[in-house]
């Protein structure tokens, strides 16, 4: 019975040595520390809608789908994982993982990031090849190398299909001009 | 007994039941962390109940998995009203990564009606308190979708 | 001290053993696996059991009739003294698709064969309770989801108005049931006892509430660097632990070697987790038998860590640091002089705990002589981790199958002799220290270095298993690769599987107020009761005891040993 209560003080004791230890949140804020992931940002400028996000997001929250002349690149953020696989995979570093934990609502379509994207067309039968700003980034990273002539990297605005017509009627034309 | 009467003290000290529908424990930990000494919840008279019959709000974790569903809805209608329903965790929110799995109904708003998400994987206990003081209408939503059409 | 046997010596004893029924298929590092005519299997696990002592641990069920144009059924053993795990790997013709029941000889693999059947669609024949155990109960019959001609996200019709399958109570004894939905948290369990009067007679159990589908969206919507993801939530709690043996298990397939400072960085975020997951534990073992003011304090000693683990690693929970071929990021540049005031100060507080509680006689009565597994039964169902320890079994898969860094650093096993309730709680405190210790080596002792193996494309149809001592026991991975960057079949085991399955044999003759704690002592991934209905067996009448009735009967109980 002693023992019983020498034990109680010493339990008393841990808590008394313990103290008043509650944050005093939410009236002071207690942000997260370090690299923490909350709720991802994207930096809209800098998508060229390629899809590699897509492809990595292991809940599938992001979709792309060509609709009306643009490409819609959606993410479904109310059941991201915060595992961070998008902004690992952008090659754009448009993703970034912010602070934010504060996120709750009544609707999950806040959660809701839509980007629309213009597409850019063919230049002969005007089929999509893929979003404009994706062409331009590849454009202009061909001709930064200056190993490509102009006329080249202006061939990029063409489908397969066209690219290989036009291939061969080069071809044929060359052949007729040297016989 | 007026509508006003019944908000104010709908607002004042919030007795909430929480309920795993079939989540990993993840959020179900957090929720309790809130009850523990650094959070400590009951400073705004929120507590946790053992019935659903002596709750206001029912805090549901999980992406309702096809087993626990049935029970989930009996616990639903056995909390009194007025009620509030919050959905805690991206399970809840929108199914989280097994959203379209098999086994799952894919996120609470496919079960029941829902008042509030918490989104997180886990939410921290930080998002909770500020979840539910939300839910009562102290602070303010931080939220709205976006929307970016290049031009 | 039994001299240990390499892979080959161990496969060759075998083809002596049974040269007919059994094929050397691969014994490579700590893996060996024969092929096995199914015939064999309950001899060879007779033989395993009694000669090898050894530990039965899952089975895995594979549809490969698109490849192979067969059901694969294998079955994993471990050979804890030789560090070996072994895979009995048994074809199995889809006109017949049924094996004999190993149950019987071993009864640890109760569960692995229903879920056999349950999964797969291939029937144990001759198991003693061949039950729906995995599928919800109103999914149709004969559809199975881990077959390859299932997509996993068809969801087939309700069959409406199905109840769990239950046992009748035995004669004289009435039955009162528990769930799902419990106030003490975690996850929904439905529990039947059967009583005497106070005393439990029997039991009867439907669990998996929150089977999500994950082995399926593994092998069919996932690709190998998404896998860690989806496994660090399999356990909101041991998820780390998941993730690390996924990524193990791969690395073991596809032969590759991680980086060193990848393996100390997995070590030591294990051991944080197991701190954190201990302190847990004992905070709400402390709650389910009423004493909350320990309850809080255990907790209040916890959060630190998830502070540390959020600034380490980016979230409290759910690290998302596992990739295969090593870990994602590195650690932060002060991380030791982040972590080492943390856990310096948790072993503190934990020894100045453990010294208030050691003579608080109300815990005593409440977990000595409580929820009592003998060895022989902890052996026989092959429970693992602080369940199989506080029963006398000296295991750990740290130091019989080890991996990371495990290699590298000095720990002791806690092991307790009494097989109570007392002595798991024994076992999780004196694991504590220990992996407060195993910290500070790492910090230690970590080596500088990239992070990250560089690898090329994994190739398809090998097999890595792999084992990680989670703070719940042992958990078990199998991988098998597939085509196309995506693994063919990943099997997940957790402890709780094997665990869970000596809930009857540790609540035979206890009284209903020492269910709750007892099967919490087991830190199952679910609570147990805090509402219970009662029949009494001579009025009839239906009494509910709520928590504050089961507290005033252990206070009744309490007086009435000191009077």
């Amino acid at each position: 019975m002693f023992r019983h209560t020498i034990s109680e003080l010493k339990e008393a004791l841990v808590c008394l040595q313990a103290g008043q230890v509650t944050l005093r949140y939410p009236f002071q804020p207690h942000p997260a520390e370090g690299e923490f992931r909350g709720l991802p940002a994207v930096e809209a400028s800098r998508c060229i809608g390629c899809g590699a996000c897509a492809n990595a997001c292991p809940a599938r929250v992001i979709s792309l789908e060509d609709i009306e002349g643009y490409r819609l690149v959606k993410f479904e953020l109310g059941r991201c994982t915060y595992c961070a696989s998008c902004r690992d995979a952008c090659p754009q570093e448009a993703i970034s993982m912010s602070p934010m934990f504060e996120t709750a609502t009544g609707a999950a379509a806040d959660l809701v990031i839509s980007l629309r994207l213009k597409l850019a067309y063919c230049r002969v039968c005007g089929a999509p090849l893929g979003t404009r700003r994706a062409m331009e980034w590849v454009q202009s990273a061909l001709s930064e190398t200056g190993e490509y002539p102009g006329e080249m990297i202006k061939g990029l605005e063409m489908c397969l299909p066209c690219k290989r017509r036009q291939a061969l009627t080069t071809a044929i034309l060359l052949e007729e001009v040297a016989a | 007994m007026n509508r006003g009467l019944l908000n104010w003290c709908f607002k004042k000290s919030i007795w909430v039941y929480h309920v795993n529908a079939g989540s990993c424990n993840g959020c179900d930990i957090e929720i309790l962390d809130v009850l523990t000494p650094y959070y400590d919840c009951e400073r705004f008279g929120i507590r946790l109940v053992h019935t659903p019959r002596h709750a206001d709000a029912l805090l549901v974790a999980g992406p309702v998995t096809r087993q626990v569903r049935e029970r989930l809805l009996r616990v639903y209608e056995a909390v009194p009203q007025p009620k509030l329903v919050i959905g805690v965790g991206s399970c809840a929110t929108g199914g989280g990564i097994w959203f379209d799995s098999y086994a799952t109904y894919g996120g609470l708003g496919n079960v029941l009606p829902v008042n509030l998400y918490i989104p997180g994987c886990p939410p921290r206990p930080e998002a909770i308190l500020y979840g539910v003081a939300q839910a009562l209408g102290l602070v303010p939503k931080q939220v709205a979708a976006q929307e970016y059409v290049e031009t | 001290m039994p001299i240990r046997r390499t892979a080959r010596q161990i496969a060759e004893q075998f083809a002596i053993q049974f040269p007919e029924w059994m094929q050397l298929e691969m014994a490579t590092g700590d893996t060996i696996q024969f092929g096995v005519d199914r015939k064999a299997l309950p001899p060879i696990t007779r033989y395993l059991r009694d000669e090898e002592q050894a530990r039965f641990i899952v089975s895995v069920g594979t549809d490969r009739r698109l490849d192979a144009g067969y059901f694969e059924i294998t079955n994993i053993f471990g050979l804890d003294q030789d560090q070996v795990f072994l895979l009995l790997r048994t074809e199995v013709d889809p006109a017949d698709p049924n094996i004999p029941s190993i149950t019987p000889e071993i009864h640890g693999a109760n569960w692995a064969e229903r879920e056999l059947q349950d999964m797969l669609g291939v029937t144990a024949v001759g198991h003693p309770d061949p039950r729906r155990l995995v599928l919800p109960d109103d999914w149709p019959d004969g559809v199975h989801p881990l077959r390859k001609d299932f997509a996993y996200n068809q969801r087939p019709e309700i069959v409406p108005g199905r109840n769990p399958e239950l046992k009748s109570p035995p004669e004289g004894s009435t039955l009162f049931p528990i769930g799902p939905f419990y106030p003490t948290l975690e996850e929904p369990v439905f529990i039947n006892l059967f009583v005497h009067g106070e005393h439990i007679v029997g039991m009867d159990y439907r669990g998996f509430f929150a089977h999500r589908g994950i082995e399926k969206l593994g092998d069919a919507a996932l690709t190998y660097q998404q896998v860690p993801f989806i496994a660090e939530r399999i356990c909101g709690i041991c998820g780390f632990v998941h993730s690390s043996c996924y990524c193990q298990a791969a690395e073991k397939a596809a032969g590759i070697e991680i980086p060193p400072r990848a393996r100390y960085i997995r070590t030591l975020l294990l051991e944080l987790e197991r701190i954190h997951s201990h302190l847990l534990w004992i905070g709400l073992a402390c709650h389910f038998i009423g004493f909350d003011t320990l309850f809080m304090q255990a907790w209040r000693i916890r959060e630190p860590v998830m502070w540390l683990t959020e600034y380490i690693t980016g979230n409290r929970k759910t690290y998302g640091m596992n990739q295969i071929g090593g870990v994602a990021r590195d650690l932060p540049e002060d991380a030791k002089d982040r972590i080492l005031p943390v856990i310096e100060r948790i072993a503190a507080e934990v020894a100045g705990v453990a010294d208030a509680i050691v003579g608080d006689s109300s815990l005593a009565l409440r977990l000595q002589g409580t929820g009592i597994l003998s060895a022989a039964a902890a052996r026989d169902l092959c429970v693992i981790g602080p369940t199989a320890r506080g029963s006398g079994l000296d295991i750990d898969a740290r130091r019989d199958h080890p991996f990371a860094a495990y290699g590298d650093m000095e720990f002791e096993v806690c092991v307790e002799q009494g097989g109570d309730n007392w002595a798991r709680t024994m076992v999780r405190i004196r694991e504590l220290s220990e992996a407060i210790k195993i910290a500070r080596q790492v910090l230690d002792k970590i080596p500088a270095g990239p992070v990250m193996a560089d690898f090329a494309e994994i190739p398809p149809g090998r097999v890595g298993v792999s084992s990680v001592e989670a703070p719940r026991g042992e958990v078990h991975h199998y991988v098998r690769t597939g085509a196309g960057q995506r693994p063919d079949r990943w099997r997940v085991r957790a402890p709780s599987f094997n665990n869970l399955q000596s809930i009857p044999a540790l609540l035979q003759g206890m009284t209903i107020a020492d269910a709750p704690i007892s099967i919490g002592s087991l830190d199952p991934c679910f609570s147990c009761t805090e509402r219970l209905g009662v029949v009494d067996q001579t009025t009839g009448q239906l009494r509910i005891y709520k928590q504050a009735d089961l507290l005033a009967e252990f206070r009744h109980k309490r007086e009435r040993r000191t009077r």
